[in-house]
């Protein structure tokens, strides 16, 4: 039930808003959370509602046999059981998102022998995952308690606005909301107009560049000259952020509504001017993740080693951030390429950088982040050397596919507004209007609402389907 | 805290808004909006399915859980109810229609700002077909044709197919008549900006390459205003005064192998109707703004005839309701379907006249205006559509139905460049 839809919209929304706030007590409220939640899962993805419950319950247990052996100081059981607790949240994943990778890879090694298939994956298999090892990591090293009330965690860890994409949340920034849910007029009217600049991004940004993106991936490099191959990357450069943070910016509008305060997971990251930058402002609550959980771990852990210690450290949690974002060949590399680029920045590039023009700075973060995107978009990979060819302009600045074959030449004016709202220059003016006049603060609220209705029509547009053939 | 307050209030609409709605679906309750006039589309509703979770769960309380699970895997595992009821909800919507319009107007806008300073004759009418208008917004266009060799391998297959036929059945006149459409002429106004366009190279193809026994004529384009003529502003059809010249000429055509065919019917006047204006499929597509063109028909005299649908005999056509002012008045109705009558695979005319010959005609919608006119001059009249008939065979038609003529009418998709068409051994 995408949150851009008519039916999350107008059906889900108002009728768990409503529970959710004629409920007074909390334990209901955490309880309209968890079914609210499950509704919404089952709708989804009723088969593999099952593992999710099996996964809440595991990580229940888990976390409070962990606190219980810390309890009676007993840190090797302790220790055992959060190795068995990692071990089960990894294998739940690994047998659904990752078997029928390596499985491809155990095919091909033994000349088709041995046969395994991917498997569907379970809505937000990933983001569950590692919510539940937060937490279980986060009770080993006595960061969080156990959470005793079943129903607390339950909710926290399935709780609908964030599962399906996130942002990844760390318990104790939720535990205080979930033991006791209130809702103010102010989280309601912050979390509508949090949600509608989410709905604008997807709908109206993402979803437009959407389709030229596509046109231009999906057509023959070979024909491509550099100029639609540069406008394809630009709009999928545009599309890939609009839809993510707007999903965030949603899922935290809606978790405003119901009381709480999730992370934020983007802070305008084409304004970085290095990569270690880019990956501080780009999903940052999956890099924070990866920082706490296995890089500072890692660093911790080979502490005497004194060569390209950091290096290696930084390639292993690109590597593992490429696979999580997919189990194939192109995501693998794209970690890998980042895992290089902040290898090579961590051994002295980052102070070389710090010296140049800041508009260099900019350009060379671009560059690379978009000499990314084609890895990450493109999955053949056998793909990649066509397009980069297009994009240096191999066929020419023009070649016989062109923006007006491809049908895309109107998206150049939602690429420029994309490329405005990518950067904190409205945000700062609609900052400074809201603080200098009462006017104009409301005036932004009644543009909100028409981003909304805006939004709101586009989404029916996608259901209006009238058929030059229908009758004939 | 007073600026506090009143900014809380506005964006609370928001809310509003999302409460609305839903309350708007209570109170219409068992009164749904059943029918798209401009989507010519039966609307989905909030029907039985929604029902199927309580007999679901009425189902296991029975303890009946073979059914009960039966249910459950095929409405909600494999999300036949979910699909359902997220339609409905969006056919449902209020207003939903007004709002299509609305983005399709602020599409309209981008599309205008992005082509200002570009010299374009024609520009997108929408961002979601591929349809085209002028820039003085008075025709809606289709964008031009390619022709690749992949094209041409089937033009290189339907010519074979034609052979074939011509050489299995001799007895039989087989003759193909061209008309050919903006897209595939050298008058589109955007044709230099795509690579590849068809500018009647396929049509020369085919016609150096097909066999000699196959009579052919062609109705060609002139110019752009040739375009405008003949056909309807806002539709993919001939217009009614086009498709009488297409008549005319098909009429010779089929002289040629059929010399004592009756006389050529005559058109006595074109007529309108009052109150009756015409948006057709490219306008109830792309909700371009056009102006509405009045719809007009011929009046002609034929001998009586009956049509025959899968062995009955049917009213095919609305016409009547036209005649006694009880059609719809919707600019948006399918007038074009509604006063000619919609595209059925197979209809046969049976014609009170003195002919003894029978005609296999294959063509498209774009045909089912001449229909009577055509059958007035053969005893039997068949119109088949390969596309949608799919026990279509030369072999059950040709020998079974005692054909004598054969014509294929239409433009290059009819012809040669589509592989459905194909007239299957």
């Amino acid at each position: 039930m995408p949150f851009a839809s008519i039916h999350f919209l107008f059906i889900f929304l108002p009728i768990v808003l409503a529970v959710y706030l004629l409920i007074p007590n909390r334990l209901w409220r955490n309880l309209a959370i968890l079914v609210s939640s499950l509704v919404y899962i089952a709708w989804e993805d009723l088969a593999h509602l099952p593992v999710l419950l099996v996964s809440v319950v595991l990580n229940y247990l888990f976390g409070l046999w962990i606190g219980s052996a810390l309890e009676k100081a007993n840190p090797g059981k302790a220790r055992k059981l959060t190795w068995l607790a990692v071990l089960v949240n990894l294998l739940i994943l690994f047998f659904y998102k990752y078997l029928g990778f390596f499985g491809g890879i155990l095919q091909t090694l033994s000349n088709g022998h041995i046969l395994i298939e991917n498997r569907a994956l379970p809505l937000g298999i990933s983001y569950f995952t590692f919510t539940g090892l937060s937490y279980i990591l986060d009770v080993s090293a006595q960061v969080e308690k156990p959470e005793r009330n079943l129903l607390y965690l339950a909710s926290y860890l399935v709780m609908f606005p964030k599962l399906v994409q996130g942002p990844i949340t760390r318990y104790k920034a939720l535990r205080e909301d979930i033991s006791n849910p209130k809702v103010s007029m102010t989280d309601l009217a912050e979390g509508a107009r949090r949600f509608i600049i989410g709905l604008g991004k997807k709908v109206i940004l993402a979803d437009s560049l959407r389709v030229a993106a596509d046109s231009v991936f999906e057509a023959d490099f070979s024909l491509m000259g550099a100029g639609v191959a540069w406008f394809g990357l630009l709009a999928y450069t545009l599309q890939i952020y609009f839809d993510f943070a707007g999903y965030t910016d949603m899922a935290i509008g809606v978790g405003r509504f119901l009381g709480f305060k999730l992370p934020e997971n983007f802070n305008f990251p084409y304004i970085s001017r290095s990569i270690s930058e880019f990956w501080r402002r780009w999903h940052m609550t999956l890099t924070s993740w990866f920082r706490t959980y296995v890089f500072i771990p890692l660093e911790f852990a080979r502490k005497k080693e004194k060569v390209l210690r950091q290096q290696s450290n930084l390639l292993i949690v690109f590597l593992l951030t490429g696979l999580w974002h997919g189990a194939t060949w192109n995501f693998l590399l794209w970690g890998i390429y980042f895992g290089l680029v902040l290898a090579i920045e961590a051994s002295g590039l980052a102070k070389v950088l710090k010296k140049l023009p800041k508009a260099l700075q900019h350009i060379y973060t671009l560059l690379l982040v978009m000499l990314g995107w084609v890895f990450f978009r493109i999955t053949d990979l056998g793909e990649w050397g066509g397009f980069l060819k297009a994009l240096i302009g191999a066929n020419g600045w023009q070649g016989e596919i062109t923006l007006r074959t491809l049908n895309i030449l109107f998206y150049f004016p939602i690429i420029i507004l994309g490329v405005l709202f990518s950067i904190p220059l409205l945000q700062k003016f609609t900052s400074k209007a809201e603080a200098s006049s009462r006017t104009l603060g409301i005036a932004l609220d009644f543009a909100l609402l028409g981003v909304f209705v805006i939004a709101l029509v586009y989404i029916l547009t996608t259901g209006y389907s009238s058929f030059i053939y229908a009758q004939f | 805290m007073q600026r506090e307050k009143l900014t809380l209030n506005t964006i609370l609409i928001f809310f509003l808004v999302l409460f609305l709605v839903p309350l708007f679906w209570a109170i219409r309750g068992a009164n749904p909006e059943r029918f798209s006039v401009i989507e010519n589309r039966t609307l989905a509703e909030f029907s039985l399915e929604d029902r199927l979770l309580f007999s679901a769960v009425k189902q296991l309380a029975r303890g009946d859980l073979k059914s009960f699970s039966e249910v459950v895997d095929t409405q909600f595992h494999k999300r036949a109810f979910q699909n359902d009821f997220a339609k409905a909800v969006s056919d449902q919507f209020p207003l939903r229609i007004q709002a299509v319009q609305a983005s399709k107007a602020i599409n309209r806008l981008i599309i205008s700002g992005a082509y200002a300073f570009l010299p374009d004759q024609a520009i997108p009418a929408d961002m979601q077909s591929e349809f085209y208008v002028t820039r003085d917004k008075q025709h809606l266009l289709y964008r031009p044709v390619s022709f690749t060799e992949e094209q041409k391998q089937v033009i290189d297959e339907r010519l074979a197919n034609y052979q074939y036929l011509i050489e299995t059945y001799p007895q039989i006149n087989f003759s193909a008549y061209y008309l050919e459409r903006l897209q595939y002429s050298p008058y589109h106004p955007i044709n230099d900006y795509f690579n590849d366009v068809d500018e009647r190279r396929s049509l020369t193809y085919f016609e150096e390459n097909k066999p000699d026994e196959l009579l052919f004529e062609k109705n060609m384009l002139n110019d752009f205003e040739d375009h405008v003529k003949y056909y309807y502003t806002s539709d993919n059809h001939l217009n009614i005064r086009g498709m009488v010249e297409i008549y005319n000429e098909v009429y010779d055509l089929l002289k040629q192998n059929y010399p004592e065919i009756s006389d050529r019917v005559d058109v006595k006047e074109y007529v309108t109707f009052p109150g009756v204006q015409f948006l057709g499929g490219l306008a109830r597509i792309t909700l371009f703004p056009l102006e509405p063109e009045l719809f007009e028909v011929a009046v002609y005299d034929v001998p009586p005839y009956k049509i025959i649908d899968d062995g009955e005999e049917i009213i095919y056509t609305r016409s009547a309701d036209y005649w006694a002012g009880t059609n719809s008045f919707d600019r948006y109705a399918n007038h074009y379907g509604d006063y000619f009558g919609l595209l059925k695979s197979n209809l046969e005319y049976h014609c009170d006249n003195d002919s003894e010959r029978n005609l296999l005609y294959i063509g498209d919608s774009f045909s089912i205006p001449i229909y009577p006119m055509i059958a007035s001059h053969y005893k039997n009249t068949h119109f088949i559509d390969p596309r949608h008939d799919h026990d279509y065979t030369s072999a059950r038609y040709l020998p079974l139905l005692d054909i004598d003529d054969v014509i294929i009418v239409g433009d290059a998709t009819v012809l040669y460049t589509d592989i459905t068409w194909l007239i299957r051994p």
